[in-house]
């Protein structure tokens, strides 16, 4: 969930910039922009923005603008990608406490399955990058479909990997 | 064609000795006594000739007397009688008698009951060698609390008891019909170090002691007091490490015709005649030898398909057993340990990793039905390498056993090791790869099924 709230807000800057969404690649080193500096300047693009935030708009409605944001800008793709992202958080993190509380014995079979989750989040993370279209002009030799193909084979990789591990 | 002759010799002479049925070390015993000595002993010796030992008859300073010939043992016993003399002949010195109990032969030793003889410096050396102490000539034992004969003056012959022994130690000495029987003793006593070879056999009465009768006179103090009670020994006998025996009888009236009477006192017979019996035949290997039948060890993994293999697997059940028979008299029988005692067995790589009680088991090993088969089951340790079943079993009296068989415990062959699902712990994380996996083929059906969408919405962005 964290994650996703960080990537919602990185696109925020590029939000009230003239310019389209689908260019807002170009702004990553302004992706560190605090959170009053975009309120700031949010009155002079309005008419981008379907919610007016003020300076002294209530943290709820900087995150339902937010949401609504990510809503509206994300790709169908890319929503998918981060639904499965949190749920492999999810099956993780019930790993990691499960194993806190009642022991890692065996050891070898909390690796694997913590590392299932753990290689599949890496992987999907890497394929959300690389088809992302944000991020077209940086992976420009690289297509979604190659993309997916290397992610299905590493997973596929991982996968066997896992398995055997865990005997 | 000299080996053929000499099997077929070894053979009869096998047969010999075992249609006789005596001692285990042999029947051909020596008396070295002066016959003045030897009228003292008559039932004795023919109680030994009645038990099949043919006996040959040397004085102390016999010159013809030998005791190897061609490097071998020419008799299998010993019994060295009492003598007037200070020392035995040129052809008995003390390291004659250590070779001969090397060679496997006995020696039972009678010491002078009367205070006035000498013991010979042979035997004294032989004494000290095998850590038992004699007293200075002139000692003698008495009990001035329970007299054997009220008309004696110097309460110096005694009346002793009949030995026990703690329940973890068999009883070979008290073997008689009459249990309570009284023995008659008269002589100085021993004192007996701490070698475990050797054990005190007949103890004194607690308030006797032996003290030097003349220096003393009125009254014994410490100054020539051997010493008292239970510290005093009036029999004792050493088993060296190959099992031969010798024997020390503080008093040789222990053993004289004239004991084998009735007790004044009580009126009843004494018990020397069986004691005696029972300390010859200790000593001559009659009875108190043990006998290894057969080893049998099996394991787990074959389980009696394959007995006594090489090979066995850590963390798997392995069964041992042994087959032990004692000899008693003319015969082999089924060894029962004392009560409180163990047959052990050591599992042992340097040191022993276990070390574990073998049961007397009820099925005997199949081609030992005259023994008693001791087995315990056990699980291999964590540990590869060679080890040995060892079963060491020396105790008092009884022949030492030292038995070991070595075997090599591998590891785990690869596919030996539980699999993921037979461990309930490993279950939570296994269903978590699952999960991974299943959500994953989900994903990517998701994914290839959602594409046309993302692309309709890709070419809009872009017109």
């Amino acid at each position: 969930m964290a994650r996703k709230a960080a990537r919602a807000t990185t696109p925020e800057p590029s939000a009230v910039r003239p310019t389209t969404p689908n260019t807002s690649v170009e702004t990553a080193p302004k992706a560190t922009t605090t959170a009053p500096a975009t309120t700031t300047t949010s009155s002079s693009s309005s008419s981008t923005s379907t919610v007016k935030l003020s300076a002294n708009s209530s943290p709820f409605a900087v995150a339902g603008a937010i949401w609504e944001k990510y809503q509206k800008d994300t790709p169908q793709r890319t929503k998918l990608i981060d639904v499965f992202l949190g749920f492999l958080v999810i099956v993780g993190a019930i790993q990691f406490v499960y194993c806190v509380i009642a022991g890692n014995y065996p050891f070898n079979a909390f690796l694997a399955g913590f590392g299932a989750t753990v290689g599949q989040f890496v992987l999907t993370a890497s394929l959300r990058i690389q088809t992302n279209p944000a991020n077209k002009t940086e992976f420009s030799s690289v297509s979604p479909e190659r993309a997916f193909a290397d992610f299905v084979f590493g997973s596929l990789t991982l996968h066997f990997f896992c398995v055997n591990f865990i005997n | 064609m000299g080996l053929t002759l000499r099997s077929v010799l070894t053979a009869l002479v096998s047969l010999v000795s075992l249609s006789q049925g005596i001692s285990l070390t042999g029947p051909r015993t020596l008396l070295v006594v002066e016959d003045d000595v030897k009228a003292q002993f008559q039932t004795l010796i023919s109680d030994l000739e009645a038990r099949g030992f043919t006996t040959t008859t040397h004085t102390p300073k016999s010159t013809t007397l030998t005791l190897f010939q061609h490097e071998e043992r020419v008799y299998d016993n010993i019994i060295l009688f009492p003598t007037k003399l200070k020392g035995l002949g040129p052809n008995l010195p003390s390291s004659s008698f250590l070779k001969h109990a090397t060679a496997g032969g006995n020696i039972l030793i009678l010491l002078p009951s009367s205070a006035d003889d000498n013991i010979p410096t042979a035997i004294a050396e032989l004494a000290t060698q095998v850590d038992i102490f004699l007293p200075p000539k002139g000692f003698a034992v008495v009990n001035h609390f329970d007299l054997a004969d009220a008309i004696e003056p110097e309460h110096t012959t005694l009346l002793v008891d009949l030995p026990s022994f703690p329940s973890d130690t068999r009883n070979y000495f008290n073997t008689g019909e009459d249990k309570g029987a009284k023995l008659l003793y008269s002589g100085a006593g021993l004192a007996v170090g701490s070698s475990p070879l050797v054990q005190p056999i007949l103890k004194a009465p607690r308030f006797a002691y032996s003290y030097d009768t003349k220096e003393a006179t009125s009254f014994a103090d410490d100054e020539n007091v051997f010493t008292a009670g239970k510290q005093l020994a009036l029999v004792a006998g050493v088993q060296t490490r190959n099992s031969a025996r010798i024997t020390f009888v503080g008093g040789a009236d222990l053993l004289a015709d004239k004991s084998f009477t009735k007790i004044a006192k009580t009126n009843q017979m004494s018990g020397n005649r069986a004691f005696a019996k029972d300390v010859t035949a200790w000593t001559f290997k009659e009875t108190g030898v043990l006998r290894v039948d057969g080893i049998e060890h099996w394991g787990e993994e074959f389980g009696k398909e394959v007995v006594n293999g090489d090979v066995y697997r850590i963390k798997h059940d392995v069964t041992f057993s042994v087959a032990l028979s004692e000899y008693s008299y003319d015969h082999f029988e089924p060894f029962v340990a004392p009560a409180d005692d163990a047959v052990q067995l050591e599992f042992t790589m340097l040191d022993p990793y276990y070390r574990i009680p073998l049961t007397a088991s009820s099925s005997a090993l199949t081609q030992h039905k005259n023994s008693t088969t001791y087995s315990t089951t056990f699980k291999t340790p964590d540990q590869h390498g060679v080890f040995t079943f060892a079963v060491n079993y020396k105790r008092p009296f009884l022949s030492n056993i030292h038995e070991k068989r070595a075997v090599t415990v591998r590891h785990f062959a690869h596919n030996e090791w539980t699999r993921s699902w037979g461990i309930s712990g490993s279950w939570p994380w296994i269903a978590g790869i699952w999960v991974v996996v299943v959500g994953w083929i989900g994903f990517v059906g998701l994914w290839l099924w959602s594409k046309p969408v993302v692309a309709e919405g890709k070419g809009k962005k872009k017109q």
